[in-house]
This record gives C-alpha cells, structure tokens and sequence, in this order.
C-alpha cells in the first residue's frame, strides 16, 4: 500500500469522526455544514496546491474569522458553539497546509478537539459509535504520523548527501510492504486495547464532581404544554411526533402496567381560550423531608388509598426544551429522588432540589447540564365509584378555586345541565359528561376551531378535536355543573420496548385529560373523555425496522445508565459488587485451610460450583489445544498447504520478474552507451542512468530498489509492484537518452 | 549542584530502560491534565471516557516500546577510520530474539555522554521480525580530532506513537580515535618541482616500479601479496617496489600556544588544531607522493617511513597529542642520519614559542607557506 495515500485517507476518516460527533449532536446550525463540507470536500483535492498553501492567507482568513466568531459569541453568549466554529476553521487551514509531520499532528490535535466539544455537546449513544471509531482512526493515524515523523527525521540528519538520488523514504520498498491491510488490522487490534483500557479508566476513576465553573446545556427537544399557560389548540401536532422524550422503568410486570399516565401540569383558570394557573398556584414550595432510603417525600398522607397499588418507575428524560422543569410521574406521586446521587456533589448549588406547586404539579431545579433521572414511587388507584359516589367531608375552601368559568355561551351551561340531569352525585355527573363526550364526539388532529371561542366551536361546531378540546370540554362541563375538575397534560401510552424491558414515551403520546375533585377520598381522579383512539398515540408497526429500533433505543438506555449515570456511588456499588464476588470465591479457600481437615467443606463447596469449574477447565483446555495446534499446523488442511506452495511458487516467479527486469535495464543502459562492468551497482546504475538521463530516475528508482529488496533483503514483490517495475523499465527505454534536459 | 547530578546519572545507567518525553508527548500530558481537569469539574463522563483514552495511549506506549526493546540484541560491527568532519559509517548487526513479536522502528546509536558533540545519524530498522537479523548502518561525524569513549551502544525507539523516546545501553565500550581533519593543501617541496616528476633511486619504496619479492611480513598491505608466488611456494611472498625518490620529509608540529590571557586562548588553541590539521593533510600529500615522511611533535616522533600504515600512524599520533601551551624548552629532535627535508608547522601565534631545531621549510598559519632557507634556531 502507498504510505502517503494511507495515511492521507486515515487523516480524513478522523477528521471526519470529529465533524461527524459535531453533526451527530444537532447543535451545529447548517450554516455550518454549508460552510465546512464543500471546503473538507476540497481539501482532498487541492490540499497540497501551493498556492493555497500560503500561511500568510490562512493566518489572515483565521484571524477575520476569529474576530467575527468572537464578536458572534460574545452578543449571543454561546462560547462553546462558536469556539466549535473556530476549531473546525483551523482543522481545515490545516487540511490545506498539510507538509511537514508537524501540521498532521497540529491537524490531529485540532480533531481531537472537537471531539471533546463532542463529548460536551454530544451525549448520546451516537458519542459512544463516534468515540469507537475515534479510536481505531487515531491509533492508525499516529501509527503512521510516528513512521512520517521517523522518515523525515532521518532525512534531516542525513546532512550530507552522498549522490545518491535516494528518493523520499516514505515512498521506499520497505515501508510499501510494512503498510498493508494486516499492519492496518494489526494497529485496530491495538486500537481495541487501548479501548479496552480507557474503558477500565473510565470505571475506576473517582468521580469527584467539584464544578467550579458551568456546564453547557444543550438544546433541547421543544415540547410545548408544558408551561403556565396553555393555548387550547396548541398540542395537537405533537401526536405525529416520534421523537422519544423519556424511557421508563418499572418494577414488576412492565407490560401488565401498560398505559402509563404520567402527569406533569395541572391548571385551574380558563378564560375562554387559554388555561393557566394562578399566581398563588404558581407558589412552589420546596420538599424537604427526606425519607430513610433516600426519597424526598412529596404527599405528606402515609396510608394509601384503598386498593391502590404502588409503582416504582425509574425515568429517564431525554432533554427537553420546556418553560417549567417538570417531574413526570403517574399522579398520585409519594416519593422522588434524583438517580444521581448528590451526595458527591460537593457544589450545593448544583444539587438537585424538588419542588411542588399550588395544583400539586412537581418540579425540580437543577445546575447540571444532564437531563435529569430520577426515581418515583407513586400510586395507581382504581376509580371506584361506589366509594366515589360517598358524600364525604366538606369540600376544602380551596378546593372552590377550580370551579369559576368565564362569561361563556349560555348553550354550554345548558348542555351541562341536559347532560347531568336526574343525577345527584358528583361521580355520577362527571361519569355522564365523560361518556356524552366519548360517545357524541370525534377525535380529530384537523384543527380548524374558531380562535375567539374554540371550545363553543368544538361543542357546538366541529364535534371534533383532539385531546384538549376534549379535557376541556369536561372540565367546563363539569365546572358548570358545580364538580371542581381541573385539566392535565402529561404523557399517556407508551411503547414496550421488549429488548431492554422498559416503556418509551414519545412526543406523540403526549396526552391531555381533566380531574375531578373527590371529597369522600380527599384526591383528585382522572377523567379521560378522549376516545381511545386518539388517547393513545399508534405505535410503530412491528416490523424489522422497528425491532432494530428498539435495539438501539435499548443500548440508548445502556448508555444513559451506564456511561453517562455513572458516579461514585455507582462506582462504589459496583466495586463492593466485585468484593463480594472474590469473596465468593474465597469461601472455598478457608475451608480447606481452617479446622475443616475432612476436606468434606471443600468436597461439597466444588460440588455447589461444579457445573462452573468445568466449564472453566474445559475452556482453558480448549485454548491450551488451540494455541498448541495453531503452533503445529495442526488446523492447516492439506488443501491450505498446498495452497502455501503454490503461493511460494507464486512469490519466487514474482522474484525472478524483477531480477530478469533489472538485467533488461541493464542491458539497455550499456546499449545506451554507458560503461556497464560486472562490478556496476545498482546504486551506481541508479547515477549513471540519473547522469544520463534525469528524466529517468523517477522511473528506474523503483525497479532499483525492488531488485535490491529482492536480492538482498529476501522480500517478495507483490503483482502490483512487479507491474509498476515494468512499466517503469517501459518509460526507461521510451526516452531517448541525452534528449532530455539535466 | 555536581554531586546530584552525578548521583542522577548514575541512576539512570543503573536503570534498564530510560525515558525521554518527545514534544508531542509533554503536549499530550498537558492536554491529558487539562482534560482531567475539566472531567472533574464537570463530571461529564464522556470527557472521562476521553481521558482514559489519554491515558492509555500513554500506557500503549510504554508497554509496546518495551515489547519492541525487549529482546532485542545489538552488535558493532566496522567502526571505520573516521577524519574529523567527515561522516563515518558505523555498521551494527541487530537481533530480534524474541520467538513471536516483531520490533518497529528501532534506531541503534553510539551511547557517548551529553557532553560528546559528534553528530548522530542512528542506524534505523522499521521492522524487525521475530528472530531476524538485520544490519544497520549509523553516520558519524566528530567535529574536532581527539579519542572519543563510548560505554556502549543505545537502541532506542519511539514506537509506536512518537510521544516518548525510550531507550537501553548495551555495555560496548569502545574508544573512537579520530583523525585530523584533511584539508586541501599544497606541499612546500612539491609546490616547487617544475617537471612534477620525480626521479627514481634504487631503493625499497611502495609508490613506485616493481622492485623484487620477499618473505612477507605481517605488517606488510595484502595487496602486495604476490599470488602466484605464494601458491608456488606455499608460503607468502610479498612485492617489493624502488622508491620513487629517496625523499624523506619530516613534519615538524608545533603543537603549542603561547601563554596569553584566557579569553584568547581558545582561539590560539583553534588556531594550533588548524595546524594540526594541515600536518596531517601534508602527511598525506607526502605519502601519496611516495616520500618516507616522518612526524616530530612536542610529544614524541615517527621515524620516516612510507606506505599507508606510516600514514596511519602519523594520523593517530596526531590524533592524540594535546595542545600545549606556553614557552617552555621546546626542541624538534631529529636524528642528524634521518635528516631529510624539513618542513616546519605552526599557527601563526606560534611563532612566539621559543623552538630549538632547524628546519627548511615554514608552513605557517592558514595554508601560507614561506621558505627562509636556513630556518630557526634559538
């Protein structure tokens, strides 16, 4: 293989990994990419062209550039973005720079920094493909940058020349040979190694979060709904969105526990078109009570409704560009706590506090640029409505809040009341509406509804719309009516994802449902007045694509819990892990050295592991035969054998091209005039012929320097390289000797 | 200050390996804190996940330059006649003994201490297989005449990304005696011969006819071996050639300074290698010419002699004589049945040392030459 072009094209496929982590993360804007690919692109062609090579130009063009990007950074206060930019501007001078060993390596220093952008910006499983790839591409590159710079050095010590036209080291016999697809193969098992040991670095590191300064925080998905006020309307378009937004764990039967209802914001005042909270609900009050395992408690009742049952859910969010720092969580939540532990984090303010407001929505405030993770235990309760239809305590006077309604049409109140006629409780009235709802109405994603009044519009109107239209229908009913119910938007649905046995929730399962306030269990009930079709968003059909999907988004959540969860109470836990493990396997060891002498101990301890120990032994017996045999030839078919003889027969016909070759050239050069004896050396051919004719030198070097590898170095000639010698002894004897110019 | 510096270079030779950080591996370190830095202010994994990768590429470093040096055996083979300021090649056989692993890039060089200032061009393998041989050739240049120690020979490498150079000494001490330069000059008595031919007398020399055979000795040149003879007689019979003039030259150095203030020392004392240096260039010149040259120092004398071995011990006697300063007795003493021509050498500050002996010739500072006729005598 060509040295140069080897390692020309191994410098691009790194270059392109640190652009490619950059892509990956969707920070960079496509002025971006407009700008940077055309000009890599480029580079591959015209990056050696002297005129563009001038390090006057670049230096001007980076220093405009640099001006420009900092006075972007400073009015936009985005400095990681643009220092991106800058870096990315110096990769490519350098692409168009490249001479000496000194600019590869500045161009992989470059690279390097943009994976670490990559790193800040980047954070998921896509990081992980370019990292691996990242690594095998600069093990190869400085593999080959060491031979360059090795090369180069030897040429400048070489002072003084001899006479001799040696030609660039690089392009020598020996180092064409050297590089080939199994020294590439050779340097990618390294590059696995060095793999391997970053990853063991990257588990026993102490993590030891000090946070002096920042972090950057990426932009999220947008996720509208989620904010204090909410524009009836507003949520449909996410249902066609599948853009995951958290992935769900549960204790138990995950898919028994299907559809999940997590609720994130509650509202309370409608003043026609919007819905928003109030200034006192907006209060939020922060949890303080901390649990012995660590929870923070967020009801202050300690028994459960009857017949709830309690879930356990580890949730993962996805960042998500939203006005209010949600906790989403099925919506009688008792416990949160934050999956990174705070216990290391030695900067207070960046631990992790949780909050409730006046509607009992949950928040959380956090400095660290990871979405948050975290844990909650929450209560599901079956709607029973014969407890539901007891008269209960008096309704708290707080409670009233969510029952004011605006000047509306006087057609709403009577529908309200033709509806909930003839029933006398509140479980009754609001089973009516939800099921007049469900029956007389369409699910719809068409919009269309009358900006001024769109509820009238879909009531009277339309008789179709989607999820909000339809929890504030029932909301308005019910309110209308004198049932305190408010409106809630979470997320409802879930996808199972069997591979890593968990639920995904995406933007299209986005959901929007009322809830009544019940005084007989002193809670709020959900009422979901959506058809089912449209409650629940349609999940992907189940075809290959999808069961790969769903591979991915399992080693998706690997990554989260794995790479970017880890801390020092994981690390810890997981070395306590392997404590216990070699204390194990310890348990044999005392018995056979303590007062157990019958050996009976060890006797039964061997039995209890025996399924293990031989399948240990048989393994290391296995490798034993293996590497013994390899040695032997004892997997070596007769078939392969032969097949190495006639290889060997191949290489000596190759040897003797070359030799017969160079006789030809000598022969030619002699009829050519030149005072050829048995003593002339290849080397002094090599001058006479440069003598003679400098116009040959390119041509007849390399045959040379094949017939001196040949006979005395005992190297065998590929067919590419016996077809270049001949074309090369070809241009030799096509030029006329004396011709040309010296 | 000393003390510790010689107690850290014993160390180091103590040590089976050494280790020097390149450029690019002290930029690596830089970059490996910095980035270790900002994983821990951050706590952002990946940047820990990059770290390690730093940080094995330092381990993968250390590791495969020991696999590439270990096993690995070294032997010097031609060391050459070197002149000052002119390359020699040293010729080094290296050994991979190890069964499985090849070793990359390996660079093998003498082990002279810092202070040596010859210039260096290692010899260089890029691949050694497991158990091959391989023959390497390194350049030397020693800028100045003198005998130069080595304890021994140094494989080195950087294998396999450049960030640090690591190396081991192999006990081979040898002692380099370099020459004086050779310089381009014109002999006095040559320079004045207006035919350019010189006349034959009937004695025993090597430049010239074939004179006769002989038992050969062993210092005679192989290439006076008559073949044929020797095969005939079964024991080796050696030329002999008439001389081609019974011309006998003595080389008087003055290699000596006159006492002078310090800071003009150094530069007396170049001035007296320069002189040195013309010596052995006439030497050569002479003894190309196929006169019986003879050397005469403040140190010691060769009687005149002819053939290449003559030369070469004029060549190491020049090599080692030391610079001498002052004006202390001096004398060229010549014995009165050798006396042939005489051609005295000397830097031009020279002229002030106080010199007893005669001579006829006077080659003085930069190539001048100028004949006095009697010479000096003091």
């Amino acid at each position: 293989m060509n040295f140069e072009r080897t390692h020309l094209v191994v410098t691009y496929l790194l270059v392109g990994t640190g652009f490619l982590v950059l892509f990956l993360s969707g920070e960079m804007s496509p002025a971006f990419w407009m700008v940077f690919t055309p000009l890599i692109l480029l580079s591959v062609r015209y990056g050696q062209t002297p005129r563009l090579q001038s390090a006057a130009m670049w230096n001007s063009i980076l220093l405009a550039g640099l001006g420009v990007l900092a006075a972007i950074a400073v009015s936009t206060g985005d400095w990681l973005r643009y220092s991106v930019w800058f870096a990315s501007m110096m990769v490519v001078a350098k692409l168009y720079q490249r001479r000496g060993s000194r600019d590869w390596f500045q161009l992989y220093v470059l690279s390097f920094l943009q994976l670490v952008a990559g790193a800040v910006v980047n954070p998921t499983l896509s990081f992980a493909f370019c990292f691996l790839l990242y690594v095998v591409f600069i093990t190869w590159a400085l593999v080959l940058l060491h031979l360059r710079r090795d090369m180069e050095r030897l040429a400048e010590l070489e002072a003084s020349a001899d006479g001799i036209p040696d030609g660039p080291v690089l392009s020598s016999y020996r180092m064409r040979r050297l590089i080939s697809p199994r020294f590439l193969a050779g340097t990618s098992a390294l590059a696995l190694g060095l793999f391997a040991f970053s990853v063991l670095v990257f588990l026993f590191f102490p993590r030891l979060g000090l946070g002096f300064f920042g972090q950057h925080r990426r932009t999220g998905t947008q996720v509208s709904g989620f904010s204090d006020s909410i524009e009836l309307g507003g949520f449909g378009r996410l249902k066609k969105d599948q853009t995951i937004v958290m992935r769900v764990e549960l204790d138990g039967d995950t898919k028994a526990l299907l559809p999940l209802r997590m609720k994130g914001i509650a509202f309370d005042t409608y003043d026609g078109t919007t819905w928003s909270k109030r200034p006192s609900s907006r209060r939020q009050w922060q949890l303080p009570r901390i649990l012995d395992d660590g929870f923070i408690a967020v009801r202050k009742r300690e028994d459960p409704p009857q017949g709830a049952t309690e879930i356990t859910m580890r949730v993962f969010m996805e960042h998500l560009n939203i006005d209010r720092k949600t906790v989403f969580g099925e919506p009688y939540v008792m416990a949160v706590r934050d999956l990174q532990s705070d216990r290391y984090v030695f900067d207070y303010r960046k631990r992790t506090r949780f909050y409730i407001d006046g509607n009992d929505d949950l928040l959380f405030e956090s400095k660290r640029s990871a979405p948050l993770r975290y844990e909650i235990r929450s209560l599901r309760v079956p709607r029973d409505a014969e407890r539901l239809r007891e008269s209960g305590s008096d309704t708290p006077e707080w409670v009233r809040e969510y029952l004011p309604l605006p000047v509306l049409d006087p057609r709403v109140k009577a529908l309200a009341d033709r509806i909930t006629s003839g029933l006398s409780t509140d479980m009754d009235r609001a089973l009516a509406i939800e099921k007049y709802l469900l029956q007389n109405y369409k699910y719809s994603l068409d919009g269309g509804h009358s900006s001024e009044s769109p509820l009238v519009d879909f009531l009277f109107g339309l008789r179709e719309g989607h999820c909000e239209f339809f929890s504030t229908a029932f909301v308005v009913l019910a309110r209308a009516v004198g049932i305190p119910a408010r409106p809630v938007g979470g997320f409802y649905g879930g996808v199972y994802n069997e591979v890593g046995d968990y639920v995904v929730l995406r933007q299209a399962d986005a959901h929007s449902w009322a809830e009544v306030w019940f005084s007989s269990i002193g809670e709020w009930v959900a009422f979901d007045a959506t058809p089912p079709g449209g409650a629940l968003a349609a999940a992907p059909e189940d075809g290959v694509f999808t069961q790969l999907s769903r591979a991915v988004d399992s080693l998706q959540l690997l990554w989260y819990k794995w790479v970017i969860r880890w801390d020092l109470e994981r690390q810890l836990a997981f070395l306590r892990g392997i404590g216990k493990r070699l204390k194990g396997v310890g348990d044999i060891l005392p018995q056979t050295r303590g007062g157990d002498r019958s050996m009976g101990g060890l006797v039964d301890a061997l039995k209890a592991r025996l399924v293990p120990i031989i399948g240990i032994c048989l393994s290391i017996l296995f490798v034993v035969l293996w590497v013994i045999g390899r040695r032997r030839g004892w997997f070596v078919s007769d078939a392969r054998r032969s097949a190495h003889g006639k290889r060997n027969a191949r290489d000596d016909a190759r040897r003797r091209k070359i030799r017969a070759l160079y006789i030809r050239l000598l022969q030619y050069a002699e009829r050519q005039g030149l005072s050829i004896t048995p003593s002339t050396t290849p080397r002094r051919l090599l001058v006479m012929l440069t003598d003679a004719e400098p116009r040959c030198v390119e041509s007849a070097r390399e045959l040379i320097q094949s017939y001196e590898a040949v006979v005395f170095g005992s190297e065998v000639p590929t067919e590419r390289i016996v077809e270049r010698c001949k074309k090369g002894y070809k241009r030799v004897t096509a030029l006329r000797f004396g011709s040309g110019s010296a | 200050m000393n003390i510790l510096r010689r107690l850290r270079r014993r160390d180091r030779r103590k040590l089976p390996r050494q280790l020097k950080t390149t450029r690019e591996g002290k930029l690596l370190i830089a970059i490996t804190l910095g980035l270790g830095f900002g994983a821990i202010n951050s706590g952002n994994n990946l940047l820990y996940l990059i770290l390690g990768m730093l940080l094995s590429l330092i381990v993968v470093s250390g590791v495969l330059s020991e696999l590439t040096l270990r096993g690995i055996r070294v032997r010097r083979g031609s060391t050459g006649s070197p002149h000052a300021g002119r390359d020699v090649f040293i010729s080094y056989q290296l050994v991979n003994e190890k069964r499985r692993s090849g070793s990359f890039s390996v660079e093998v060089e003498e082990a002279f201490d810092e202070a040596t200032t010859a210039h260096q061009r290692p010899g260089y393998s890029l691949f050694l297989r497991a158990t091959e041989r391989h023959d390497v050739a390194a350049k030397l240049r020693f800028p100045a005449r003198g005998v130069y120690e080595t304890p021994g020979i140094r494989v080195a490498t950087r294998f396999p990304f450049s960030f640090f150079r690591k190396w081991r000494e192999f006990d081979a001490p040898e002692s380099f005696v370099v020459y004086p330069a050779i310089i381009e000059v014109q002999s006095p008595r040559l320079f004045n011969v207006e035919s350019g031919v010189y006349e034959s007398f009937q004695k025993v020399g090597r430049g010239g006819e074939y004179y006769g055979l002989r038992e050969h000795r062993l210092e005679d040149d192989p290439r006076d071996i008559h073949w044929k003879t020797s095969a005939k007689l079964g024991r080796l019979v050696a030329r002999d050639y008439e001389a081609t003039a019974d011309r006998r030259v003595w080389i008087l150095v003055v290699n000596a300074a006159p006492r002078e203030a310090d800071t003009e020392t150094l530069v007396h004392d170049g001035h007296v290698e320069e002189a040195i240096s013309h010596a052995a260039s006439l030497a050569t010149v002479y003894n190309t010419a196929g006169w019986a040259v003879g050397l005469c120092t403040f140190d010691g004398r060769i009687p005149p002699a002819t053939g290449s071995g003559q030369l070469i011990k004029i060549y190491d006697h020049l090599a080692r004589i030391p610079v001498r300063r002052g004006s202390a007795d001096f004398a060229f003493d010549v014995p009165a049945a050798q006396i042939g021509e005489r051609v005295l050498v000397r830097s031009a500050e020279s002229a002030a040392v106080a010199i007893r002996g005669t001579w006829d010739w006077v080659y003085e500072g930069l190539g001048a030459t100028s004949n006095d006729g009697q010479g000096l005598a003091t």
